[in-house]
């Protein structure tokens, strides 16, 4: 499924003076779930906000499945599902009825509309809210429902802003499961967020966004191969550390090596025949290695190094 | 479309609005205020009296009759403009606004549901207190005709003050531009009844905004009220033809602007409230319905030469106000300008349809409108005034119109940020500052430089003295105006012409393909 069904071509969005997004390019392949991070005021609501509808761009153009979005926005939104980061639902409208007002806007019959409103209170774990009041509702369940209301007409696209905030970890586990499951319907998920760690699990493509821009994006793994290429490998010793430190030191490929206890850490740049070769040269050593292991690179150390770099070539 | 059938913002606030609770305590409130007040009308009755069987019943039920449509007034109009005008802000305010963005629904779809169903409780009290107040009407002597009529112009006035204020909720980021609207329309219709109550006189489009008016007009007895007002001998018309129509047409008219403005705003926040095409179109209507229906006002008046005076500050004033608010921002200028062919000859075509391009050919269309409508008017109902002299008048006015325009162009497109800006202080100051030198002793030709010395001597100019423009050259000083305005034509057009032509050569062209999506 490498089809681009959402593509943005020098999107721009400035408010007053301040340019939000700055020209912007990038594809998102269909079925993919792309993470969208960067700190605040990266620019990620605004795109997102956009690719929306919500709000107007002010230069370039977006595309979804290859026809412009302001073309006809109707048809567009008809297809998509979009959760906004702060937001809230209808005070005096029961959830049930919430539901069933959005499914009437998206032109489900009668009773699909009523189906889907009882599917998808199920599915977020409010069915037994169904006739209480949103306004009674905590900001968890809010958060749930709104979550509810863009998967209620099972989009082909589906937008999401900080959909983790206000949910506690059993609620967050449940948002991920729900995204699970639509992704596995074929859904293409935008999904901004903070908490990268919980990401890093969903994602398979990432971008990064940091003063309006892309710094990096695309497939997770090709990123981080991108960035951070070389491997982060721990060896847990049975014997003192410096026999080891002499081979790793002398050993092309291996660097940065701190001693950690019984503990060596070091980056390796190769593959894993190179790392097998120089787990015989350790033995050979007389270094007793009880254990080899790969840290892997999550989004976390990757948003860190981008933005550390970025940082460096704004200071030099 | 859903219209109202199926309309999924207009069965949302059925929802919130129509619960039991809410119902029971509108009906309560409405009640309780009728209740009070007919007791009120009746013990007032009993001390006039002084005695329970003297009470003259036809009286009450007359008074009863009047409150009821007071009240109906008020919820139908001024509850229903407030609170329209407040939709889109509280839904900012309450952050629901993105999901009514993007619903998959036609944003005609969406003004419709928002103005029937913020008005639900205004709707109501209009349908439910209808048939109590005809029948209390028809025992207290009012005829049935009038209320029908004043139903319709009410019914008619509901419609258009919802989508008026939809529109303006739509424009406006907070509550404020609710009130100003509501307390305009409150001034200007309490303005209106005072002049109809002192003079028995009013231009009958103004009744359109002042529905107390209306009501005080329908329940005078005929001869207390003025000629215009009289029952007519019409098959369909109760009234006097104009008194009956022109309201309703103007109601018609504000209801269908104010609908196109509200679905543009929805559709596409950043953009004009109205295309090119509309504003030239509603402007010809506007001065086409001010022809028809303001005979009984213009035919009234002492001194033609005035009334023409005013008409010509009025359109001015109109024609400049649209050119400006409508002045493309720096960004659209340059996309525009970048085209191709060369924007000089793309100007007069695109300028009634691109909202990119400057506003100054539209601006001149618009003007030669008014002049056109003037000219008409004098020639229906004043005709005492020089065809010629109007003429002249228009000239001159019309080449200041756009020398301004050309130099608030200008100003646009020195600043990047803040180009409107400027160009209106370049603008306001081309006003001010001849007017503030022609207070000299011997500066009072300075003001020949401003329209302001071109209304000054309209107004003053004695119409019945002058025939076929012969002294139009002697005691109008019209040629001192005309050089002035020519002379800042020149120069403004000048620098217009020069700074488009900068902005076009840095205009990016388009590309020739679309780039490519890079990953990073």
């Amino acid at each position: 499924m490498d089809t681009e069904i959402l593509s943005m071509v020098n999107l721009r969005k400035e408010y007053y003076d301040v340019v939000a997004v700055n020209d912007v390019n990038l594809g998102i392949r269909q079925g993919d779930i792309f993470g969208l991070i960067g700190p605040n005021g990266a620019g990620k609501t605004s795109l997102l906000r956009m690719l929306a509808t919500a709000m107007e761009p002010t230069g370039g153009c977006m595309r979804f499945g290859g026809v412009d979005i302001w073309e006809d926005p109707v048809a567009y939104r008809m297809v998509m599902g979009f959760m906004p980061d702060f937001f809230q639902l209808y005070n005096t409208l029961t959830t049930r009825e919430v539901l069933l007002y959005f499914g009437m806007a998206h032109k489900l019959s009668w009773r699909t509309r009523a189906r889907r409103a009882d599917e998808v209170l199920a599915l977020i774990g409010l069915a037994d809210k169904a006739d209480s009041l949103a306004r009674g509702l905590s900001r968890g369940m809010v958060q749930r429902l709104g979550l509810g209301r863009a998967l209620l007409h099972q989009p082909r696209l589906l937008l999401l802003d900080e959909p983790a905030s206000g949910l506690d970890p059993l609620g967050r586990k449940q948002l991920f499961d729900v995204l699970g499951e639509a992704h596995a319907q074929g859904t293409t998920i935008v999904i901004s967020s903070h908490i990268l760690g919980e990401l890093s699990d969903v994602c398979n493509s990432v971008g990064i966004m940091h003063h309006g821009k892309f710094l990096a994006a695309g497939p997770t793994a090709e990123i981080i191969g991108k960035i951070m290429p070389k491997r982060r490998i721990t060896l847990a010793l049975t014997t003192p550390p410096q026999a080891a430190i002499g081979v790793l030191e002398s050993w092309t490929g291996a660097g940065d090596v701190q001693v950690e206890g019984p503990r060596v850490r070091f980056l390796f740049d190769g593959a894993d025949a190179d790392l097998s070769r120089l787990n015989a040269a350790l033995v050979g050593a007389g270094v007793g290695v009880a254990l080899i292991e790969e840290t892997r690179t999550g989004l976390q150390e990757l948003y860190l190094a981008i933005t550390e770099r970025q940082g460096h070539a704004t200071a030099s | 479309m859903r219209l109202l059938h199926n309309n999924p913002v207009l069965y949302r606030e059925m929802r919130m609005r129509l619960r039991p609770s809410s119902l029971a305590m509108l009906a309560v409130a409405v009640g309780a205020i009728l209740g009070l007040a007919l007791i009120y009308i009746l013990l007032q009755e009993l001390d006039r009296r002084g005695q329970w069987a003297r009470i003259d019943w036809i009286h009450v039920w007359h008074g009863f009759a009047v409150f009821v449509m007071v009240v109906q007034v008020f919820f139908a109009f001024y509850v229903a403009l407030g609170s329209a005008a407040n939709c889109i802000p509280r839904e900012k305010n309450r952050n629901t606004y993105d999901f009514l963005t993007t619903l998959p629904i036609s944003a005609v779809d969406k003004v419709i549901g928002l103005a029937v169903g913020i008005n639900l409780y205004p709707l109501m009290v209009l349908v439910f207190l209808m048939p109590v107040a005809v029948a209390a009407g028809r025992t207290g002597g009012i005829p049935l005709n009038a209320m029908l009529w004043f139903y319709v112009l009410l019914g008619v006035s509901f419609l258009a003050v919802g989508l008026l204020g939809v529109a303006v909720g739509s424009g406006s980021g907070g509550g404020t531009a609710g009130l100003l609207i509501v307390l305009l329309f409150l001034l200007s219709g309490m303005t209106i009844f005072g002049v109809i109550e002192e003079h028995s006189f009013a231009a009958t489009p103004l009744l359109a905004i002042s529905p107390y008016a209306t009501l005080k007009v329908l329940l005078s007895p005929p001869g207390e009220c003025a000629e215009v007002f009289q029952p007519g001998q019409h098959h369909f018309f109760g009234w006097a033809i104009p008194w009956q129509v022109s309201p309703l047409s103007f109601l018609v008219f504000l209801g269908i602007l104010s609908f196109a403005v509200a679905r543009n705003k929805l559709s596409f926040p950043s953009n004009p409230p109205l295309d090119r095409r509309t504003v030239l179109t509603a402007f010809v209507v506007f001065q086409v319905m001010l022809l028809g229906f303001l005979s009984d006002a213009l035919t009234a008046v002492e001194h033609p030469s005035q009334t023409a005076g005013t008409f010509f500050m009025i359109n001015f004033c109109l024609v400049m106000a649209w050119g400006l608010a409508g002045q493309p921002t720096y960004a659209a200028l340059m996309h525009w300008a970048g085209g191709r062919p060369h924007w000089i000859r793309r100007l007069a075509g695109e300028s009634f349809t691109q909202i990119g391009s400057p506003t100054i050919v539209p601006a001149g269309a618009m003007w030669l409108v008014s002049v056109g409508a003037i000219v008409a008017m004098n020639r229906l109902y004043w005709r005492e005034v020089s065809w010629i002299g109007i003429l002249l008048v228009g000239i001159v006015l019309g080449v200041f119109l756009l020398a301004y325009q050309s130099l608030y162009t200008a100003g646009c497109l020195a600043l990047r940020r803040r180009g409107k800006v400027l160009g209106l202080v370049l603008v306001a100051a081309c006003f001010t500052i001849p007017s503030i030198f022609s207070t000299l002793q011997h500066g009072e030709r300075v003001l020949h430089a401003t329209p302001l010395a071109v209304f000054g001597q309209f107004f003053s100019w004695n119409s019945p003295l002058l025939n076929d423009g012969q002294a139009v050259s002697k005691d109008f000083n019209y040629f001192a105006s005309l050089s002035f305005a020519v002379g800042e034509l020149l120069v403004f057009g000048g620098v217009c012409l020069v700074a488009l032509n900068r902005l076009a050569r840095r205009a990016p062209r388009a590309e020739a393909s679309l780039p490519p999506l890079p990953a990073a």
